[in-house]
């Protein structure tokens, strides 16, 4: 059976490629927790990295909103969000183990997820960010899977762990010698775009952490409204479901929290957390 | 939807820079291409972040947009309406 060799949560805001020395020693000890992830993810030797990430109102708007939606041509892009440097843009190319992502839409379809597929899905920072920390070469060929956190109304917590679960069993039903990693992006209590501008939730980043590396997560799918989230995590807390999706595909697991900082010059809250696989009960 | 024309404007300014720049040099050239009233083109115009959110605008479209202007995260509703167009 396949195995998920390396599941991890990251932030992906834009600030983690140009504003790590603007964040002083916060600043440092976040690309430390990169690097130390970017050193693992190498380590596990993946054949391919699924990446859980979201849409800031980039590919898709009101006039179509797919709530999941998975990358499945050969290659992707990136938009122009003033993050990454205007030619770097316009080379970007990542490529897209096809093979896996059209498995894995077939096969999550068959199991009731309706999946939207893209042949041609451009990046926002909530892949390429991750992405240029964590494989910066590019020689992993990505699974892109976009959650739509944005526009209500938002799959709910436990739909998109449920989908990382399912994802899980569909990656163990494959070839027996391959090897994939997963990461959720996004994150932590942080807003965007609202007069609240700045807020950040600590405790309760920590404890989403905590519960997460203690393989708690029913306890967040049980008691955590869209209410609760967006009140005391704010509007960009919703990205959490990135999170429980990558918590899904090895569910049963325990995790590390390599870093929490409260990135004030960001103004989100960053949190590292990787998970333990061989603990997973998939 | 609130302000279905309005977003759909901030939306596609975003992703498109030669669009964003005819805007900025010449608002009206642009705003004229959509179906917005007076005041809706007038408060894009004027970049008044607090009607946007009034007129339920996505928090994260009026983040774009504001962006487009060069307005600091922070700033976006400190210094509401911003007035970026010089007005004869």
């Amino acid at each position: 059976m396949g195995r998920i060799v390396f599941a991890a949560g990251v932030p992906h805001v834009g600030a983690i490629l140009i504003g790590i020395k603007r964040a002083g020693e916060q600043g440092e000890r976040v690309k430390q927790a990169f690097d130390r992830l970017c050193n693992e993810l190498r380590a596990a030797k993946p054949d391919a990295l699924i990446i859980f990430g979201s849409d800031h109102f980039k590919s898709f708007f009101y006039n179509l909103v797919p709530r999941f939606c998975i990358g499945v041509g050969a290659e992707c892009g990136a938009w122009d969000e003033g993050v990454l440097p205007r030619d770097t843009v316009e080379s970007f190319r990542v490529p897209v183990h096809q093979e896996l992502a059209r498995d894995i839409l077939e096969k999550a379809v068959e199991d009731g997820f309706d999946l939207n597929s893209a042949e041609e899905l451009r990046l926002d920072h909530s892949f390429y960010s991750p992405i240029e920390r964590l494989t910066p070469e590019h020689d992993i060929p990505i699974v892109p899977i976009v959650v739509n956190v944005a526009i209500a109304p938002r799959p709910s917590l436990r739909r998109c762990y449920d989908l990382g679960r399912a994802i899980g069993e569909i990656i163990k039903s494959r070839s027996e010698t391959e090897r994939v990693a997963v990461i959720g992006t996004g994150g932590m209590s942080h807003t965007v775009g609202v007069p609240e501008y700045g807020f950040i939730n600590a405790e309760l980043d920590r404890q989403f952490l905590g519960l997460l590396a203690s393989n708690h997560v029913e306890e967040i799918l049980d008691n955590w409204t869209q209410e609760f989230i967006e009140k005391e995590g704010g509007n960009g807390m919703n990205e959490i479901r990135m999170w429980l999706a990558m918590a899904g595909t090895v569910g049963g697991a325990t995790g590390e929290i390599l870093l929490y900082e409260a990135m004030r010059s960001w103004g989100t809250g960053a949190g590292l957390l990787r998970m333990n696989t061989n603990t997973a009960q998939i | 939807m609130s302000a279905y024309h309005v977003q759909k404007f901030i939306w596609e300014l975003d992703r498109n820079r030669p669009l964003k720049e005819k805007f900025k040099g010449d608002p009206d050239s642009v705003l004229n291409t959509y179906p917005l009233t007076d005041n809706e083109r007038r408060i894009l115009k004027e970049v008044d972040a607090w009607a946007l959110r009034g007129m339920e605008v996505h928090p994260i479209l009026i983040r774009q947009y504001t962006r487009v202007f060069g307005i600091e995260h922070e700033k976006i509703f400190t210094d509401s309406p911003h007035r970026p167009f010089k007005t004869t």
